[in-house]
């Protein structure tokens, strides 16, 4: 057991879920705190890296705690951070701001 | 769809909420433990020699005991367990490893006896009625969260969406959002549970096929069983057997048992289980207990009872890992909150109907939402409570000082049903107020009455379960106190919302 492996395993299941949160139109708008609207083709990248970081998030748990700790660390820290994101999104929405962002920032030579 | 998760939350709603309540505080069930037994708040230590307790075993031997078992300490349970069975019950003996001096009873049925059986058994042992009553609404549980996805309107859409604006979306959303992120969890852990009973809610699988659960025990679990001989017997060395299992599994065996003591036939049984894997198993190794010949050893489990083992593990926790540990904690208390959300949900979404229309409803099912979910955590915390106050050795018109704790318990929780249904409009915030202050009143108790306050805790890694225990006491009351400062903002908004329609 390392002491990296829950720390990690949440880190990326929290971008990833974040990151599926931000391609929604509502929380976009909520966290971003106007009323822009992500283009499509961002919302498809946001979605896919998310995924991918849910993935990565399950890799690292088996990664480090093996088969057996590793299933049960991995399935329960998506639960887990997938309500640290709903929470963020309520109460503390600046945690995500500076994901939302950089997001945002990428889409700035297309608003033209 | 819809009606079918109304009603069937409606109905299962309180038993499930207790046995989500009593199986949250059950991840923690040995340090709840060391907190209401302040004499295992000891240091662990190995056992030096089995042998040196020979004098329970003879005493086991006069009393004619079927068993005599010797529970051996862990990191989580520091204390040696001495226990046989007589004519009339249990004996029982706490011993410190380190002096091998008998400890004083503690006279409480603590998490492992009280919290832990509650929440598979309800403490109903009558024809294993709690236990099938559990089973159903575990049954219900399934049947809600798989009608619960189907009703959902807009699972995606509202995948992340908690709005706090108001009340009646606020409960619907939390229920949503804890409902859907929480349910692998919430999933498994149903499920396993239902399957660690398997054996109980399907008698017929193995009462089918096998002539008796011996032979039953024997074939599925590798169970080694001989019959007594009805001659005296001697007792070899303990130690000697215990080695001999160290060299096997290379750790500390969990327990030692002796059937029929000082009968020929009398048999030792060294208890191992592996806390380094998810799979709980015990396994075994039977030595005779004259000759310390070993006479069988548990065979390596078939694929689908390793399986099961496996099934059984995640839900039991038996294995070393703390993060996990906390995580199942957390995730539980939101199973706690999707039940109390629900119920919350159908009365905002019923109350003016009702009142309209005249219908009790409400009424009845608000006083049983309170009872049932702030009821039973005020009455846990009578029972920690009454656990500080009752001096050992109390007893109470022959009731002995566990048995008192239990009593509170269950007085306590009928009193906030009758609180509930007598007072509706101010029950929930004077219930929260009550959790605040008998959370603190239980933190405040176990400093005065054991001295281990908390940064005393905090600094011996053996008072740790202490710590850990005051803390989340405080962490309740404090939540327990913004609740009730939100419920009084609710109920001035709506006496003032009132007041306006009726004038």
């Amino acid at each position: 057991m390392s002491a990296l492996a829950f720390p990690l395993t949440i880190a990326a299941s929290f971008l990833g879920f974040s990151l599926l949160a931000l391609s929604q139109t509502r929380h976009w708008r909520h966290t971003l705190r106007n009323s822009s609207e992500p283009p499509n083709w961002l919302r498809w990248i946001m979605r896919c890296v998310g995924y991918i970081a849910i993935g990565v998030s399950l890799l690292l748990a088996l990664a480090f705690e093996g088969p057996g700790f590793g299933a049960l660390l991995g399935g329960t820290a998506l639960s887990l951070s997938g309500m640290l994101v709903v929470f963020s999104l309520t109460w503390s929405p600046h945690l995500l701001r500076p994901l939302a962002l950089v997001l945002s920032a990428m889409t700035r030579p297309h608003v033209r | 769809m819809d009606s079918l998760h109304t009603w069937t939350g409606l109905v299962m709603g309180s038993v499930l909420f207790a046995v989500f309540w009593m199986g949250t505080l059950s991840v923690f069930d040995q340090e709840i433990d060391r907190w209401m037994a302040p004499v295992t708040r000891i240091p662990p230590a190995e056992v030096a020699s089995l042998d040196a307790l020979r004098p329970s075993y003879d005493a086991a031997v006069r009393a004619n005991a079927s068993m005599w078992s010797i529970t051996l300490p862990t990191d989580r349970n520091p204390v040696v367990k001495l226990s046989y069975r007589n004519g009339s019950g249990t004996v029982a003996q706490l011993l410190d490893p380190r002096s091998g001096h008998i400890l004083a009873n503690p006279g409480t049925l603590g998490g492992t006896s009280f919290i832990y059986p509650f929440h598979y058994s309800l403490h109903v042992s009558f024809a294993q009625l709690g236990t099938w009553l559990v089973g159903i609404a575990a049954m219900g549980m399934l049947t809600l969260m798989v009608s619960g996805v189907i009703i959902h309107r807009k699972i995606f859409a509202d995948f992340f969406s908690l709005r706090i604006a108001k009340t009646q979306r606020t409960v619907l959303d939390l229920h949503n959002v804890v409902g859907v992120l929480g349910l692998p969890f919430h999933f498994v852990i149903t499920l396993s549970g239902l399957m660690i009973f398997g054996l109980v809610y399907f008698p017929l699988t193995w009462k089918a096929v096998y002539p008796t659960a011996e032979v039953f025990g024997a074939d599925a679990f590798y169970i080694f069983t001989r019959p007594k001989l009805d001659r005296a017997g001697e007792l070899g060395s303990l130690d000697t057997m215990r080695a001999a299992a160290r060299r096997e599994w290379n750790t500390e065996p969990r327990a030692v048992q002796v059937q029929y003591p000082g009968d020929a036939a009398a048999y030792v049984s060294v208890i191992h289980t592996d806390p380094g894997r998810v799979r709980h198993a015990l396994e075994m190794m039977h030595f005779d207990a004259g000759t310390g010949a070993l006479l069988h050893r548990s065979a390596a489990p078939k694929p689908i009872l390793d399986a099961w083992y496996f099934i059984a593990g995640m839900h039991l926790i038996q294995f070393n890992n703390w993060t996990l540990r906390w995580i199942y904690f957390v995730l539980g208390l939101f199973g706690c909150v999707m039940v109390a959300t629900g119920f919350l949900f159908w009365l905002e979404s019923r109350r003016k109907r009702h009142a309209a229309e005249g219908l009790a409803g409400v009424r009845v099912v608000e006083g049983m939402t309170i009872g049932s979910v702030s009821g039973i955590i005020i009455a846990t915390l009578a029972f920690f409570i009454a656990n500080r106050l009752l001096p050992l050795g109390t007893s109470v018109a022959g009731i002995e000082r566990a048995a008192l704790e239990m009593w509170v318990f269950y007085l306590v929780w009928l009193a906030t049903f009758a609180h509930a249904w007598s007072r509706p409009r101010a029950a929930w915030r004077e219930q929260c107020i009550a959790i605040a202050v008998l959370a603190g009143a239980a933190v405040l108790l176990n400093w005065v009455t054991t001295g281990d306050h908390l940064l005393r805790a905090l600094m011996h890694r053996h008072l740790w379960a202490v710590a850990g225990m005051d803390l989340m006491l405080l962490a309740g009351a404090a939540t327990a106190m913004l609740m009730a400062g939100r419920l009084k903002d609710r109920g001035a908004l709506r006496v003032s919302t009132r007041g306006k329609a009726v004038g």
